[in-house]
């Protein structure tokens, strides 16, 4: 169990939504990037809702994009390679356990969809100062999750008014969208980075997480026992 | 929309949420150290390296100017969205400049 959030469910809620916002109006624009892209690659309006809605997770969707040929559609394929994209979120929701081990399984596995990269990063940044609650996993991931929709059925919708995309170089926002998120640092290794007490002392048993909020709780929210600055969220 | 797009996108979700569900069920069994963790952590870059690679070097100078200024956009500025727009400008530019 983890300590009790020092806010109610739906303050936690909504500080969840206030504090992800800068974060959702960076995904938005890769969310629109996503839709005038989906619609080059032949994918329908009503595609596009159902596959962010129901998949929900970015880079997958970009490499499903690529893969996307309408008519002859390497159905298999598509499906491989999203779970071997999303693989790392395993390593993830596995991590946010803790938190939400107190609810019924049909709740933790609710929570679960909404894991994504940097919604995780940010909520798992709140657990280590002592924060952190389902409420807020659920603030920041309801945000993420419309941010995401939304933008990219507007860039679905305002795709179809460029007829000729790579007359303005539009061809190349596949290349260089993959080749940014090749360079960004990865979620997972973010939280080694940061070296926590679990990691280093109980050798990855992830079992011993139920300890270390409140633990970071007595110490302060400065520093964890290995004296390493707390995590800041980076994008 | 067609069947084989449908199976396509639920399979996706599939896939996509007994991942998510799964970390959370198997939490204590996972390894998170040694080279099962490690191929988990790095596959999605591999994967993404292997996309970006051919369109690179299938292209011509001006794909190879856009990715070495949409690169270093992203190295600075860290916004995915500003690097994909320098990117695709680059490539505008480039290909106006070069006649491409």
């Amino acid at each position: 169990m983890h300590a009790p959030a020092p806010q109610s469910g739906s303050a936690q809620f909504w500080l969840g939504i206030r504090m992800f916002l800068p974060v959702a109006v960076s995904i938005a624009a890769y969310g629109v990037v996503w839709g005038v892209l989906a619609g080059q690659a032949g994918l329908s309006v009503l595609e596009v809702a159902l596959m962010s809605g129901l998949v929900f997770a970015g880079a997958s969707q970009f490499v499903a994009l690529d893969m996307w040929t309408p008519g002859a559609l390497p159905v298999l394929s598509i499906i491989i390679a999203a779970g071997i994209i999303n693989l790392r979120m395993l390593l993830m929701s596995a991590t946010l356990r803790p938190l939400v081990g107190h609810l019924s399984l049909p709740r933790q596995l609710g929570a679960m969809f909404f894991v994504s990269d940097e919604q995780w990063a940010m909520t798992m940044a709140e657990v280590r100062k002592g924060k952190g609650s389902v409420a807020f996993l659920l603030g920041t991931g309801a945000l993420s999750w419309f941010a995401w929709m939304g933008s990219t059925l507007c860039g679905r919708v305002l795709g179809a008014f460029i007829d000729d995309p790579t007359r303005y170089g539009l061809d190349f926002a596949f290349t260089a969208t993959f080749l940014a998120l090749l360079l960004r640092p990865r979620a997972v290794d973010r939280r080694r980075a940061c070296r926590h007490p679990h990691v280093e002392a109980d050798r990855g048993q992830l079992v011993h997480h139920r300890r270390w909020p409140r633990r970071q709780l007595r110490r302060g929210p400065g520093r964890n026992h290995q004296g390493a600055p707390p995590c800041r969220l980076r994008r | 929309m067609s069947l084989e797009a449908l199976i396509a996108i639920l399979g996706m979700a599939a896939v996509t949420f007994a991942i998510r569900a799964g970390g959370l069920l198997l939490a204590n069994r996972l390894p998170t150290t040694g080279f099962v963790a490690s191929w988990m952590k790095h596959v999605p870059g591999a994967v993404l390296a292997a996309l970006v690679a051919p369109a690179i070097l299938a292209g011509g100078a001006a794909e190879a100017i856009a990715a070495a200024v949409t690169a270093l956009i992203y190295v600075v500025s860290r916004n995915l969205f500003a690097a994909m727009l320098g990117g695709v400008l680059a490539v505008y530019l480039a290909r106006l400049a070069l006649g491409g």
